[in-house]
């Protein structure tokens, strides 16, 4: 997989770079946003990484650039100014998806697979872990065949972890998923709804699931 | 012409008037007396007293004199007077809103218009201020942005790595901990910036308040669970507003949130929605500490905390009751803090909206 990142801040580039190399993809850099829409149009890339404010082109300009140009490529774009407005306008210009600065790298790697991910596979109607159930048409849960009753909202934080797989989803990620908030709530509203739900789930099933990963967020996965 | 020549120059006139209206009689009268002594002589004359004739002297010509000057007088103070008025008017208008609309000058270059040329200047000056205040908050939250992904990725890597000691992990956990709070600050911080300066977006649509505040409900209780709180809805009444969905649930859920958060054990916290005839109210009532009495007209501010003692215990920022009177007034709606008679805590968020 390929990654190009367009960012003209250096010391952000180069820790994007070392989180994407680490994750085994193959990462370019550009600084500006006219070598970005260049290079995006000389080569092939599996997705981009671009920086909203950019020298020479701006990264809204270049994504509908490309766009225009009939490339399909995902984007994501990242920026420090506004969070609601910048997103409707990264999302209008042609961007697959957006994240505000200050982000995770966990977030944005993340975000990033389920982008890769989203063209290839399609999918189930269920989704399964170890002996937990979930229809994600009907909502119906059940832990070793016994139904569990959930709360529409428990459904939804349930349905968010086993979407990712395994993979730690942070609690900005969970607010956005669950109550669609595009602020920081400021409680913990996350941690209290886990709590409950790993009481539904958890409780009287072994193994336990549901993993607290301090400093990120959440897991739904067999510990290792 | 300076003001002080120019109420001089009317005083002047009218003291001219007058002297004439005096002069006038007096010759009248003298005139007179003249005639009575060339038609009669000395006898004749002798008539007319002189008493008689001050006193006609001054009822016919020193009383209209009189009057005129008062009269003239009142009219000459009125004026002058007048633009005092008027720049009084503009200075009891003058908010920080409205910073950048100068008061109407006279342009008769007087002291009261170089006077308002000054406040004109003040305003001004004053507006640079504020604004130069607001663009700096609002770009010192934006420059904090780029920083804080580093640290915050940068620590994520030492976790991540498998070479950090396990004696430093805790340690980089707490500081990764830190670091998203801080970006939850700078966030708030920036949100603040840009109501201020009036740049807040909002959509306007049909909002169902009783359904915001039944979700609302729902989150309170699992929130308050911890702490024993008991959560009542009562009266909730179906109520459509125009407003910004979202920037109303992040009011409800500041409140929710501030009523659980400043409460004790074992307390309660009772909400209501009431539609009224062209205005929809919430209200949120809680038990717990009451704010300190000099500290309540001041609950909106930002950064207040309650009292000092207590406010360790307390998580957040102190920015939460700003942000939600922001949203309130962006919605052309209040927000209203009050300690209730029995020590409990109520905010009612009021804003227009119709009957369905």
């Amino acid at each position: 997989m390929h990654i190009l990142i367009v960012e003209d801040d250096p010391k952000t580039a180069a820790l994007l770079a070392s989180a994407l190399r680490q994750e085994d993809f193959a990462v370019s850099h550009v600084a500006d946003g006219e070598s970005g829409l260049q290079s995006a149009l000389a080569e092939v890339f599996d997705a981009l990484l671009v920086d909203i404010m950019l020298p020479k082109r701006t990264g809204l300009s270049l994504v509908r650039e490309l766009r225009q140009q009939g490339r399909t490529t995902p984007v994501i774009m990242l920026s420090a100014r506004g969070e609601v407005e910048q997103r409707v306008e990264g999302l209008n210009a042609g961007a697959d998806d957006y994240l505000p600065k200050p982000f995770a790298l966990s977030e944005l790697l993340a975000r990033l697979r389920s982008l890769l991910r989203r063209n290839v596979v399609h999918k189930p109607a269920v989704l399964a872990l170890a002996d937990l159930t979930y229809d994600i048409g009907t909502r119906e849960t059940r832990r070793a065949g016994k139904r569990i009753e959930l709360s529409s909202r428990e459904s939804l934080l349930l349905e968010c972890l086993l979407r990712a797989e395994g993979r730690v989803v942070s609690r900005r990620d969970i607010i956005v998923s669950v109550w669609e908030y595009d602020f920081d709530p400021g409680t913990n509203l996350v941690d209290v709804y886990v709590r409950r739900l790993r009481e539904k789930i958890d409780r009287d099933h072994s193994p336990t699931l549901i993993q607290t990963v301090r400093g990120f967020g959440y897991a739904l996965r067999l510990q290792p | 012409m300076t003001l002080r020549r120019r109420i001089l120059l009317y005083y002047a006139a009218t003291l001219s008037v007058s002297l004439v209206i005096v002069a006038f009689w007096s010759w009248f009268e003298f005139n007179e007396q003249r005639d009575a002594a060339l038609r009669g002589g000395v006898e004749a004359a002798m008539k007319h007293n002189p008493l008689v004739e001050t006193v006609e002297i001054i009822l016919l010509g020193g009383l209209p004199a009189l009057l005129l000057g008062i009269i003239g007088g009142g009219l000459l103070m009125r004026r002058a007077l007048r633009p005092i008025e008027e720049l009084t008017e503009a200075l009891e208008t003058t908010t920080a809103s409205n910073l950048a609309e100068p008061v109407t000058r006279s342009g008769n270059g007087d002291e009261l218009d170089r006077m308002t040329a000054v406040f004109n200047g003040m305003k001004e000056r004053l507006g640079a201020s504020f604004t130069q205040a607001r663009e700096f908050t609002l770009h010192a939250s934006h420059e904090l942005k780029t920083p804080l992904t580093i640290l915050h990725g940068t620590l994520e890597q030492m976790l991540g790595d498998g070479t950090t000691p396990v004696a430093h992990r805790e340690r980089v956990t707490s500081m990764l901990e830190e670091v998203q709070r801080l970006s939850g600050i700078v966030g708030q911080l920036a949100f603040l910036a840009k109501a201020d300066a009036g740049l807040l977006e909002t959509t306007h649509g049909a909002v169902a308040m009783h359904e915001l505040v039944r979700d609302l409900v729902e989150d309170l209780t699992l929130l308050s669970a911890s702490q024993n709180i008991s959560v009542a809805l009562g009266t909730c009444q179906p109520a459509q507003v125009a407003g910004d969905r979202m920037r109303l649930r992040q009011l409800l859920l500041i409140l929710g949130d501030n009523a659980v958060k400043h409460n004790h054990k074992n307390g309660s916290i009772s909400l209501a929605l009431h539609q009224d005839e062209d205005q929809v109210s919430f209200r949120i009532t809680n038990t717990g500490p009451a704010l300190p009495l000099d500290l309540r007209p001041r609950v909106f501010e930002r950064f207040l905390r309650g009292d000092a003692s207590h406010s360790n215990t307390v998580e957040g920022s102190g920015l939460g009751l700003s942000i939600a009177e922001s949203i309130a007034r962006s919605h052309r709606g209040s927000l209203v803090f009050e300690v209730l008679e029995d020590g409990r805590t109520q905010l009612t968020f009021s804003l227009p909206g119709g009957q369905k």
